[in-house]
C-alpha cells in the first residue's frame, strides 16, 4: 500500500485483514472494530452521493451489512475498504435509477436559466442539478476527493483504475458542472 | 493564446501537479483574464461542493451506527456465548447452541407420518408458493388437514362422544400436544405469539433419558413447519406471524448445520416477509428486516438469496 495514503481514512494493513479474517471466521466484534473505523468515512461517502442524511443513513447501514454479509468473498490480501465501497457505489446506483424512475413519471424538471450570474443558492440548485447526471465513479472520485481530501493515488486504489483515470473523472466532472452552471465557461477543456 | 485545460486547473486545485507545473500554472494565471475567471469560478464551484457534498451528522449518530448493522454489542464477559440477534446467531457462537440436530432420535410418530417439514417444499419462499398452485401447494394443504384432523378427533375423543379404533390411532400417533410441546391446552393462539425466546426448548436435564429431549427438540421443527403449513392455508399476517416465531423457536436446533441453518431463516424470513407484505405495519416491517438481513448472513449463493434480496429493498422503500 502506498505510504502516501491518509491514516485517518486507511487502517493499518495487517491490523485490516486479522479483522477481516476473524470476521470470515464468525467473530462479529472483529467486524464491530472494522464498522467502527469506517463508518464515518463511508457515512461522508453516502452523502454525499445522497445528499439527504435519512439516505445517507441508510446506505451507510446497508453497505456495511452487505459487507458483512458477503465478507467471505473478499480475496486474500485485498483492501477491505475499497471492496466494501464496490457496494455503496453499486446501492447508489440502484438508488439514483429509482429516483430517475420516479422523475421521469413526474415530468422534465429544468429550473429557468437566466443570463445573468447565479446566486449562491441558484449556483448550489444548478448544482445539485447537474450531481445527477455524473456517471458514479466520477460521482465517487469527486465525493473522495472533496470530502475526504483523498489523494489521486489512493482514489485510484479505491476506485481500482490509474491515477490518470481519477485525474480524467475529477476533470470531467468538474467540466460538467462548470459548464451546467456557468454555460460558456466550463465547455473548454 | 493556449489556454489551461481542465486537466490542468483540475489537478491544480488539488495539489496534485508537480512543482515545475505548478509554477507555469501561476504564471498563466497571472496574465490570462480569461483562465483567471474560469478558475475562479471552479474554486467557488469547489466552496459549493463542499456545502453541499460534506455533513456531519454528529457523534451520537455514530455512537450507535455498529448497532444498526450488527445489533447491540454484546457484554464483554458474554461476548462468545450472546447472540447479537434472536434471529442472527453468529457462526462463532454455535458452539453453546444445543446439541446437533442429526444424533437426535426420531420419535415414534415420525415413522408414522413424516413431519410437514420434510413434506413441505422448503426450497421455494412463501412468498413464491402462494403464487404456485401446484403441487407444492397441495402438499401443503394436506399437512394442514392432517393437522386439522388429528386436533378434532382428540378433542371428540377426549370429549367421550367418539370411540372408534382410529381415533385412538390418532391419539396415540398424531398427538398434536406432542407437536406443541407440552400437554392439551398449555399452548393456545396467544401463547403462540409470544417472543421466541420465552418458547426455546429447555435442556434437557442430565439424567434424562435420551427420549425425552428427542420429543421436545424435533416438536420445534414439526411444530414450525405445521404452522408454516397453516398459513399457507389460512393466508393471514396472524398466521404468518405465527410461522415465523414458531421457525424462530426452532432456530438453535439447526444451528450446527449451515445449510439447515440457511434454511431455517429463510423460513423466518419468508414468513415475516409475507406476513408484513399481508398487513404492513411498522413492527412487522422492523421485524421482516431483521429476518431477512439474518438470512442473508448465511444464505447460499443462488436464486433464493436473489429474491431475499429483494425482499430486502421493497421492505426498505
Amino acid at each position: 500500500m502506498d505510504s502516501r495514503m491518509s491514516p485517518l481514512l486507511w487502517m493499518e494493513e495487517n491490523r485490516e485483514a486479522e479483522l477481516v479474517r476473524e470476521t470470515q471466521g464468525g467473530d462479529w466484534e472483529a467486524y464491530r472494530k472494522l464498522v467502527r473505523h469506517y463508518e464515518r468515512p463511508v457515512y461522508r461517502l453516502a452523502y454525499a452521493l445522497t445528499r439527504r442524511h435519512e439516505d445517507a443513513a441508510e446506505l451507510a447501514v446497508e453497505t456495511f451489512t452487505r459487507g458483512h454479509a458477503e465478507i467471505g468473498r473478499l480475496p486474500d490480501g485485498k483492501r477491505f475498504l475499497p471492496w466494501l465501497l464496490r457496494f455503496a457505489r453499486n446501492l447508489s446506483v440502484t438508488r439514483a435509477r429509482r429516483l430517475a424512475e420516479d422523475a421521469a413519471k413526474d415530468g422534465p424538471r429544468r429550473a429557468p436559466r437566466s443570463s445573468s450570474p447565479p446566486t449562491a443558492v441558484e449556483l448550489e440548485q444548478r448544482i445539485l442539478d447537474a450531481l445527477a447526471e455524473l456517471r458514479p465513479d466520477e460521482q465517487m472520485a469527486l465525493a473522495l476527493r472533496i470530502c475526504e481530501r483523498v489523494s489521486y493515488v489512493d482514489i485510484a486504489v479505491i476506485l481500482d483504475h490509474s491515477a490518470g483515470v481519477t485525474l480524467s473523472r475529477l476533470s470531467s466532472s468538474r467540466a460538467l458542472l462548470l459548464a451546467r452552471t456557468r454555460g460558456d465557461a466550463g465547455d473548454a477543456s | 493564446m493556449i489556454h489551461l485545460t481542465m486537466n490542468q486547473i483540475s489537478a491544480y486545485i488539488d495539489g496534485e501537479l508537480p512543482e515545475a507545473s505548478v509554477e507555469l500554472v501561476r504564471l498563466h494565471l497571472s496574465s490570462c483574464l480569461e483562465c483567471a475567471e474560469r478558475f475562479g469560478y471552479v474554486e467557488e464551484q469547489e466552496e459549493a461542493l463542499a456545502r453541499l457534498l460534506v455533513h456531519d451528522p454528529g457523534d451520537a449518530f455514530f455512537a450507535g451506527f455498529a448497532e444498526r448493522v450488527l445489533g447491540p454489542e454484546a457484554p464483554p464477559e458474554e461476548k462468545k456465548e450472546s447472540q447479537p440477534h434472536p434471529d442472527a446467531t453468529p457462526p462463532a457462537a454455535a458452539a453453546v447452541i444445543p446439541p446437533p440436530r442429526a444424533q437426535v432420535i426420531p420419535p415414534p410418530r415420525a415413522q408414522v407420518i413424516p413431519p410437514p417439514r420434510a413434506a413441505a417444499p422448503i426450497e421455494e419462499p412463501h412468498a413464491a408458493r402462494a403464487t404456485h398452485p401446484g403441487k407444492g401447494r397441495l402438499v401443503v394443504l394436506a399437512s394442514a388437514l392432517i393437522l386439522v384432523l388429528s386436533s378434532v378427533g382428540i378433542v371428540t375423543l377426549r370429549r367421550g362422544t367418539l370411540d372408534s379404533p382410529s381415533a385412538a390411532w390418532i391419539v396415540e400417533h398424531l398427538d398434536p400436544t406432542s407437536w406443541f410441546g407440552g400437554g392439551p391446552g398449555k399452548r393456545g393462539s396467544a401463547d403462540a405469539e409470544a417472543g421466541a425466546a420465552d418458547r426455546r426448548p429447555e435442556p434437557a436435564p442430565a439424567d434424562s433419558t435420551p427420549a425425552i429431549p428427542t420429543v421436545v427438540d424435533s416438536g420445534a421443527l414439526d411444530r414450525a413447519a405445521a404452522r408454516s403449513a397453516m398459513a399457507e392455508s389460512v393466508r393471514s399476517p396472524e398466521a404468518y406471524d405465527d410461522a415465523a416465531a414458531a421457525w424462530t423457536d426452532a432456530l438453535p436446533l439447526l444451528e450446527n448445520d449451515p445449510e439447515e441453518l440457511a434454511s431455517g431463516r429463510r423460513e423466518v424470513a419468508s414468513a415475516r416477509y409475507v406476513a408484513w407484505s399481508l398487513m404492513p405495519t411498522p413492527n412487522r416491517r422492523g421485524a421482516a428486516l431483521d429476518a431477512v438481513r439474518a438470512y442473508l448472513l448465511v444464505a447460499p449463493p443462488g436464486p433464493e438469496r436473489d429474491l431475499a434480496w429483494k425482499w430486502l429493498a421493497r421492505l426498505k422503500r
